[in-house]
């Protein structure tokens, strides 16, 4: 997997995540430690740009919600520690859709494992990349 | 080196990383003429989207349509990713992988000989919880359920343990 950055203008400055390739559990890393960079320089709000990643796995979830937990300003559980690290993030907050992070262009077999595990209720998700950036 | 009743060539594969220790693909025919799958590896992480590769090139070869392919490569790398992450403690090992169709299913069986896997002990993530109060730890499993019509787990103190898991064909272009 590869992951570019690009940054865009809408009414706020607008980080946005280009991944390409597969992400899995060998790569869903990568896309954490690049969201990070990204926020420790001064990132509020990102867009992933998923229309060229062709493959996600549960694992991609994981980088996911690691990246909202993020830029709400929290720090996420550090998944070296394994998946069990995001039990112990559980809090009773009641959240909806995440102001920070949106979605744009998953296709279709990565839609659908987004719709499985209902995480389009939590992350907003845009068929345009300008649409997304403009959202914020 | 994987048991079974399996004609045709064997072929040592190569790895573009190295990293693969053994791998070894045996595809041949079943009793009823049909293609089958096995393979033999120490699997990684690094080696999940080669997995994921042959698996797709496999079933395509048994006729499945796109949805029943992504569906299976889905639910083989999150079951090698759990053999890798916890059977094996993240080390990876040896997995032997089979991948055979009727007219009516496919049936997809990976053995390993790590620690004894019990999914009763994993929780079942509540995909209606809010984002951050989820158990993302069941994820995999919870997507190995969903995208296969039978997911069952035996453990044998000998024979390591088995992944059985099947998806039905429908129409015959699942």
């Amino acid at each position: 997997m590869i992951v570019d950055t690009v940054d865009m203008m809408g009414r706020v400055p607008v980080t946005v995540l280009k991944a390409q390739g597969e992400l899995d559990a060998s790569s869903y890393q990568e896309l954490i430690d690049v969201a990070r960079q990204a926020y420790n320089e001064g990132t509020k709000h990102m867009v992933l740009d998923m229309s060229e990643l062709t493959y996600m796995a549960s694992s991609g979830l994981i980088a996911l919600q690691s990246i909202a937990v993020m830029l709400r300003g929290e720090e996420p559980p550090d998944p070296e520690y394994g998946w069990s690290a995001f039990r112990a993030a559980s809090h009773d907050r009641e959240l909806g859709l995440q102001e920070h992070f949106k979605l744009v262009n998953p296709q279709p077999n990565v839609d659908r494992v987004l719709d499985l595990v209902g995480f389009k209720h939590y992350l907003a998700v845009f068929d345009d990349l300008e649409a997304a950036v403009a959202s914020f | 080196m994987p048991s079974g009743v399996l004609e045709g060539p064997v072929a040592a594969m190569g790895s573009e990383t190295g990293t693969i220790v053994l791998k070894t693909e045996l595809e041949g025919k079943d009793e009823q003429g049909r293609p089958v799958l096995e393979l033999a590896l120490d699997a990684g992480l690094d080696e999940l989207a080669a997995i994921r590769h042959q698996v797709e090139r496999a079933g395509r070869a048994l006729g499945l349509g796109p949805k029943a392919l992504s569906d299976l490569c889905l639910a083989v790398d999150e079951a090698v990713t759990n053999i890798v992450e916890h059977a094996y403690g993240g080390k990876g090992g040896q997995v032997v992988l089979s991948l055979s169709a009727t007219d009516d299913v496919v049936k997809v069986v990976l053995r390993d000989w790590g620690e004894a896997f019990e999914p009763q002990a994993v929780p079942m993530p509540d995909v209606d919880a809010p984002l951050d109060q989820r158990q993302v730890g069941g994820l995999g499993l919870f997507l190995m359920r969903q995208v296969m019509d039978s997911v069952c787990f035996n453990f044998d103190r000998h024979n390591g343990n088995q992944l059985t898991m099947i998806k039905r064909r429908e129409g015959g272009k699942a």
